[in-house]
């Protein structure tokens, strides 16, 4: 309508001028694209250009074009619609292409000619370009510029995501690589190529995968040939190396164990030992102590997680410290009741906190063994404050001789002496304890009654008896009446098969509990009266409970050797008919060393340190 | 205000950009939640706001929203150490907490013991973490490998690792 009014020499200018115009754009358009194409097989390490190039290759040409025109023009429009939005209306119509022209030139001198070149429309002129632009604006702007505004930005964000993807690039130069590999075969192999370039981000998020684990916990990468052989090729040989490596994978076997590991990397972690420590701790704090052993054999991080002494620990400490926490946490649920809430483990406690105090002040080796220390104190401390008295507390304990080497040392040591250690000297008519089968026995008040003489149940108290108890033949009947007097049972020494069904099915997994209970434990229930279920229904040997070999022989071995010395040492100072029966040595934990103890001629409980 | 008491919702968004809309007073069992509303000791906020958690995925924190709902009406029965039971049905009771475990891979649980941790929601640490426990309970090492697709050890590490953690079993 506006036309109308015009001149035929000015549309005439016009018409042909878009005629030109568009004729030449297209011509440059095809050179460029030449010339792309060229660069692209030539070039191989320019690091802007963009990694999915090869995709437009595909694409009609008309598109591509379109796509390198767009991107210039969504930003010149933003451009231009900041500086002067009132030009806009004028430039929608060809016949002010003159008009357009000089807006053009004098507003966007620079950018303009920088856009065109490199959008390729240099050799276009001036007055041609303007019109195709401003036609072009007016139709095609609004309606695809955002689309592809929003195309570009999301084929930006992926190609950042996969930078990210991986730390030193080489991702990205895969992907290039790939790229590269599959515009220059024939089309038939495409397929076959964009297969392996899968494979090869696949198998680099796999090493990925290893390495940083293996970086993580300082250990050599998984004995593997084929990582090793990615690791001492080239870089720019690894893509081939990966080739040949795959074609070397024919066989099912391979091919299900690497399909395996991009599908482990693909889920991430799965380790255990790599979730937060509060986590472990809470996971661990759930298991019986020998599932944890169990746990600690399956590798090298799980045996750091687990063992606080282990000497292949030389990470950072916190590795040490989780293992710390981990068996502090299990000795709490596990021990710590008899000690706060049992009256005769708190007066062993106090007994062990007595000698603290007569102990000369010693440097302790490592860090580590003053963590152990001081969290041991930490138990004793804490159960401390339940107590009323909290006098003998009031010196710190800084006179220790020596201290497990780890918290699971203290924990399985513990296990094993508690019995001995805790109702040590309580062999008198008043407090008379053995220990049966794992479990401690109150027989208090029935020491006057019992058939056998008092005196020999006297000189067997204060101990586990179970040897003896069994060397005697006890009915039926009189193991019931052990069992009713049970205060303290040992989790680990009963015998779940003489419950019911369920657990007898369940039992042959593991027992269901570990630590020692109380008689009143719901666990335990109704359970608890059943014959054979704590103390066996007839005779039998020592029920065993589970614990560490290694410091159970340990252990046996350094008894017998303290008894040798002391009863020599018995027999040099005070003569055996000093003391009543013979002398008796148990293993304090707190202090990591043996005490010893008899009965005086007036039946009173004597203790004594170990002596030379 | 009374946080227990208030009614608004919030949001909770993921690292994937995702919003999760739920009762404040069901989002204020995570402690990363309470800290960012500067609730004190009693209690007490001024408006709740919307809370971005970055670190934790959308199918995760998906996941995490639908716990805290229904712990507001439900709260977990806490697990007491020694355990009952070596199953997790066992241990946890309520249905609805046992069905809420039911079905999800182990890297979704692996999440979710992490999303837990973060976010300080300790009622679902716990749980996450005694199904991890429960996988792994009376499990050989070389079983717990498989399940936890860890590498194996060297002939020699095995052994000295099994030397070291030699268990004395029954007769």
């Amino acid at each position: 309508m506006i036309v109308i009014g015009y001149e035929m020499e000015d549309i005439l200018r016009v018409v042909v001028g878009i005629v030109l115009g568009l004729l030449t754009i297209f011509r440059r358009e095809m050179s460029c694209n030449r010339e792309f194409h060229d660069e692209e097989t030539v070039d191989d390490n320019n690091n802007d250009r963009n990694p999915s190039n090869a995709e437009e290759d595909s694409i009609p040409l008309e598109c591509s074009k379109l796509e390198t025109t767009h991107d210039e023009l969504s930003k010149r429009k933003s451009i231009r619609r900041r500086k002067s939005s009132s030009s806009l209306p004028s430039l929608t119509s060809p016949r002010t292409s003159s008009v357009v022209e000089e807006v053009v030139k004098d507003q966007y001198d620079d950018p303009t000619e920088e856009l065109l070149e490199s959008a390729g429309l240099f050799l276009s002129g001036g007055p041609f370009l303007a019109v195709f632009i401003a036609v072009f604006d007016h139709l095609v702007a609004h309606k695809y510029v955002y689309a592809l505004v929003i195309f570009e930005s999301m084929r930006s964000l992926i190609a950042s995501f996969r930078k990210e993807v991986s730390d030193d690039k080489v991702l990205v130069e895969h992907v290039q690589d790939g790229a590269d590999e599959s515009k220059m075969h024939p089309i038939k192999e495409v397929d076959e190529k964009e297969n392996q370039y899968v494979y090869n981000v696949a198998w680099n998020a796999a090493t990925e995968y290893f390495s940083s684990i293996s970086a993580k916990l300082g250990d050599t990468p998984p004995s593997n040939q084929t990582t090793d052989s990615n690791n001492t090729y080239p870089s720019p040989t690894r893509s081939k190396s990966t080739g040949n490596l795959l074609q070397n994978l024919s066989d099912e076997n391979s091919r299900t164990l690497l399909m395996e590991m991009i599908a482990m990397a693909n889920r991430g972690s799965m380790d255990v030992t790599l979730l937060p420590c509060d986590a472990q701790i809470l996971i661990c704090s759930y298991l019986p102590p020998n599932d944890l052993l169990s746990f600690a054999c399956t590798s090298k991080s799980g045996r750091k997680m687990l063992d606080d002494g282990c000497e292949i620990v030389d990470g950072p400490s916190t590795c040490r410290d989780t293992a710390l926490l981990i068996w502090k946490a299990l000795f709490r649920r596990d021990f710590a009741w008899i000690l706060s809430d049992w009256n005769i483990g708190r007066e062993a406690l106090l007994r062990s906190m007595a000698c603290y105090d007569n102990e000369t002040i010693q440097e302790h080796g490592s860090l580590h063994h003053r963590k152990v220390i001081g969290h041991m104190m930490s138990i004793v401390m804490h159960t401390a404050e339940m107590w009323d008295e909290v006098e003998p507390f009031n010196t710190p304990f800084t006179g220790i001789i020596s201290t497990p080497a780890s918290m699971k040392e203290f924990y399985f040591l513990f296990s094993e002496v508690w019995i001995n250690y805790t109702i040590a000297g309580c062999n008198t008519t008043e407090k008379c304890l053995i220990g049966l089968h794992g479990h401690v026995v109150d027989i208090s008040n029935f020491v006057e009654d019992h058939p056998g003489s008092t005196e020999t149940l006297l000189l067997q108290a204060g101990r586990d008896a179970t040897v003896f108890f069994e060397s005697m033949g006890h009915s039926r009947s009189a193991r019931k009446l052990a069992l009713g007097m049970t205060v303290v049972v040992n989790a680990q020494s009963i015998h779940w098969q003489y419950t019911d069904a369920l657990y007898k099915e369940r039992y042959t997994q593991s027992s269901p509990t570990c630590g020692l209970l109380r008689p009143s434990s719901k666990l335990l229930g109704a359970n608890k009266n059943i014959p054979g279920f704590l103390i066996p229904l007839k005779r039998s040997r020592p029920r065993v409970q589970g614990g560490l070999h290694a410091i159970r022989s340990r252990l046996k071995a350094e008894q017998e050797a303290e008894l040798q010395k002391a009863q020599r040492w018995i027999d040099v100072h005070l003569g055996s008919e000093s003391l009543y029966g013979g002398i008796q040595v148990y293993y304090d934990p707190f202090c990591s060393c043996w005490r010893w103890w008899y009965m005086n001629l007036d039946f009173n409980p004597v203790f004594s340190e170990s002596m030379d | 205000m009374n946080a227990d008491e208030c009614m608004e919702t919030i949001k909770l968004t993921s690292r994937g950009g995702d919003s999760f809309e739920l009762p404040y007073a069901a989002a204020r069992l995570a402690h990363v939640v309470r800290d960012a509303n500067d609730e004190n000791d009693d209690g007490d906020i001024d408006s709740p706001e919307d809370v971005e958690i970055l670190k934790v995925n959308s199918p995760c924190l998906e996941k995490v929203v639908e716990f805290l709902k229904h712990y507001h009406e439900e709260a977990l029965t806490e697990i007491k150490t020694p355990l009952e039971d070596n199953t997790f049905e066992g241990n946890v009771k309520q249905e609805w907490y046992q069905n809420f475990l039911k079905g999800i891979d182990q890297p979704m649980l692996f999440d979710l013991v992490t999303a837990a941790n973060f976010m300080a929601i300790q009622p679902l640490l716990d749980l996450t973490c005694l199904k991890v426990s429960c996988q792994l309970m009376g499990k050989s090492a070389e079983e717990i490998r498989q399940i936890l697709n860890i590498p194996k050890l060297t002939p020699e590490e095995e052994e000295t690792a099994r030397r070291d953690h030699r268990w004395i079993f029954d007769d």
